[in-house]
């Protein structure tokens, strides 16, 4: 920050830790923002970016007061079970908010927090991004102004049902609603989740625009390859600690994630698992895909990849039988059934199905617990665990995971069910670099190992380069099958 | 979410009335022979003013919970007839649902906010009628997820109670932080006067013939003989 710039946001000396935890989240954090600069937060999953941006719009839960001391001065702790314990200090716009709510600081915060579905009030897409205008009273003819500039900006229709939109749309939604409330401060945690390539872009180009007319941007993200060009600075969170601040002028387009990955694709498909005849799926007077056809073969991966809104998710839900087809038909060869039947246990014992949200797979009372519950043994189930690098967590409860370590949890625990077939939606979504190309390889030797085809719906540009033997495109008008490696 | 919302609710505060009053005045009378006669008309009421979809849904679940409850109060009893003012009052239940929970929460705030209620209030009820379909989503999804982790219903009682029961509080739990979060970040508090309407909700001719017919039903069931 150069020294003429105001500062949007002071971070000073802040350390956190929740209720009966052990651990501080956040330890002596220290950072400025200034108006004018659009910052990426950045660290592995579990490193503390959600809690820090929850420190500074203020959700983190009651914590213990403290005694008012110089700013960066440690002060002294109570000890309370039920509140958390906190030091340090947030100045926002040059003022100290730490006894602020959230509702004080929106006056100055526009925040897009993780999980849209959940944050949806309304059922049309202008009354949800009209709710923060009329919250701060703002004038109609302005709300309605900022409504259609926002619309227009995030490709979103006024009239829409709230309902009937996909994940990406949620987040452009949720994104559009915080936009339009005009405050000079954003701050954004993992905003491109869910947000295809087109979208990310779209987005980005926003943020860094609004940077140049004098907001101050905060956006927490693992994707920093795809962020990185966008933002003036780099700050990095390890383990709670603010402990790198870079430049990202120098940041080039991310292009090689999966580099070490294209000499994995050696396996040729075996044996016809699956097939799909037809498949066409209508919702609401809604086409959502026309006349699906593929195969699945004992070993083959296969990458759903298309825009937001295209019915990637339920084509793989299709697929799981968890959503019945208007027209069309599936068969797997070894759980041969008819299509009016509710799927059997059996069908799910050989096709194994990883949830967008993985809190509603998660129910055993530690990690290894979880994984141990559909596994064929015991052995089996440190095996998977160690694979997919959870056992530093075997103890831990679920629950009390990031959203990146559930997400890694649950693939786990489908996996050690040991399917024929395992769909993955949206896998990558919270992992940050390490933690995606280890996945990437262990999904690809499982499926090297045991013959386990892998179905993955993904927008994530990181997985160009997975070695994918179909991928299938689906755009607006029609799904298009290919081979050969996801370009991203 | 929106399988609940109507496309033209009822004018909200008559609709919340309409709940309240029909539901007192129905377990008023419910050992009348009236009290059948009300909830057949609150039924063509609904029918007639374009709630038959939600009626139907409601219907869905209230009709067997109603013969459910009404069965095991026979049991209990052994009298047919209070078996069936017991079904009845499920039903009423049911019924007096339907306007709340097919009210769009935007027509909910704004017409509550042009009335000068106060914000907590609103905030209440903003809540409750976006939490309940988001619970109805959820369930079903837990319930989905049950099946891809090899969990059946005749499964071990615990088994069952780990499977469904923890993911559906740890997501009610999750939801509703994140929904008051949601509302708070964009500037919802409980002071008054500083919002804007930015699409005033009036009470309309519509609404009149509404209220005016549930004052005949008020009045049809009371005097029934």
């Amino acid at each position: 920050m150069s020294p003429e710039m105001n500062a949007a946001i002071e971070v000073h000396h802040y350390t956190f830790r929740y209720p009966c935890s052990g651990n501080d989240v956040l330890r002596d954090c220290q950072f400025t923002l200034a108006y004018g600069e659009f910052v990426l937060l950045a660290g592995d999953s579990g490193s503390g970016k959600s809690t820090l941006i929850r420190a500074i719009i203020g959700s983190l839960p009651d914590t213990v007061r403290e005694a008012g001391l110089e700013l960066g001065e440690k002060t002294g702790r109570q000890t309370d079970e039920q509140a958390g314990e906190r030091w340090g200090r947030i100045l926002i716009d040059g003022r100290d908010v730490t006894e602020q709510t959230v509702s004080a600081r929106a006056r100055f915060i526009g925040s897009v927090l993780q999980d849209a579905d959940s944050q949806i009030i309304h059922t049309k897409v202008e009354d949800e991004i009209a709710f923060g205008g009329e919250n701060l009273g703002m004038d109609t003819s302005r709300i309605e102004e900022h409504i259609s500039r926002v619309c227009a900006l995030l490709e979103l229709e006024c009239a829409w049902n709230t309902s009937t939109l996909s994940g990406g749309q949620k987040q452009r939604l949720i994104t559009a609603a915080a936009l339009v409330m005009d405050r000079k401060i954003l701050i954004l945690d993992e905003p491109l989740a869910n947000l295809d390539r087109a979208g990310a872009a779209l987005l980005l180009h926003t943020l860094a625009q609004l940077a140049k007319d004098g907001y101050a941007v905060l956006m927490a993200e693992h994707r920093i390859d795809v962020a990185a060009p966008f933002a003036n600075r780099i700050v990095r969170l390890e383990e709670g600690r603010v402990c790198a601040e870079e430049d990202s002028s120098g940041r080039t387009q991310f292009d090689a994630t999966m580099e070490t990955m294209s000499t994995q694709k050696t396996l040729r498909p075996m044996a016809p698992l699956l097939s799909a005849r037809g498949l066409s799926l209508q919702l609401g007077g809604r086409e959502i895909f026309r006349d699906v056809s593929m195969q699945v073969d004992r070993g083959e991966r296969i990458v759903i990849v298309g825009e937001n809104g295209s019915g990637k998710t339920m084509l793989l839900r299709t697929l799981a039988r968890l959503q019945k087809p208007t027209r069309g038909e599936i068969v797997f060869s070894r759980s041969p059934q008819r299509q009016y039947r509710k799927p059997s246990p059996a069908w799910f014992r050989g096709v194994g199905y990883v949830f967008q949200n993985p809190n509603v797979q998660l129910f055993m009372p530690s990690v290894f617990e979880e994984i141990a519950y559909g596994a064929k043994s015991t052995d089996a189930a440190r095996h998977y665990m160690e694979l997919f690098g959870l056992k530093h967590l075997s103890e831990r409860h679920p629950h009390s995971l990031s959203e990146g370590q559930k997400r890694l949890l649950t693939i786990a625990a489908i996996a050690a069910q040991e399917p024929e077939i395992l769909l993955l939606d949206e896998p990558t979504v919270g992992q940050d670099h390490m933690a995606l190309k280890q996945l990437m390889v262990v999904l690809g030797e499982i499926s090297k190992e045991r013959g386990m085809a892998i179905i993955m719906v993904t927008h994530d540009r990181r997985c160009a380069g997975y070695p994918a033997d179909q991928i299938v495109r689906m755009q607006s008008d029609s799904v298009i099958t290919e081979n050969g490696v996801h370009s991203g | 979410m929106d399988r609940f919302v109507v496309s033209r609710p009822i004018y909200p505060p008559l609709s919340i009335l309409f709940s309240f009053v029909m539901l007192l005045l129905g377990l008023l009378i419910s050992k009348r022979e009236s009290f059948f006669f009300l909830l057949i008309a609150m039924a063509l009421l609904y029918l007639c003013f374009g709630y038959g979809r939600i009626l139907g849904k409601c219907l869905l679940v209230f009709v067997p919970l109603s013969l459910l409850v009404g069965f095991l109060s026979y049991l209990i009893a052994r009298q047919e007839i209070a078996a069936l003012q017991m079904t009845g009052r499920i039903l009423l239940l049911g019924l007096c649902a339907v306007p709340t929970l097919s009210m769009p929460p935007s027509i909910l705030t704004r017409s509550l906010a042009g009335l000068h209620c106060p914000r907590a209030i609103t905030l209440g009820m903003l809540v409750a009628i976006r939490f309940f379909p988001i619970l109805i989503a959820e369930t079903k999804q837990i319930l989905e997820a049950m099946r891809t982790r090899g969990v059946r219903v005749t499964m071990n009682p615990l088994v069952l109670y780990r499977a469904f029961l923890i993911p559906l509080t740890m997501r009610i739990v999750g939801i509703s932080e994140i929904l008051s979060l949601s509302i708070e970040t964009r500037g919802f508090d409980l002071r008054e006067g500083e919002q804007t309407i930015f699409r005033p909700v009036h009470f309309t001719s519509r609404d009149g013939i509404f209220c005016a017919l549930m004052i005949a039903c008020i009045v049809g069931a009371v005097v029934w003989k």
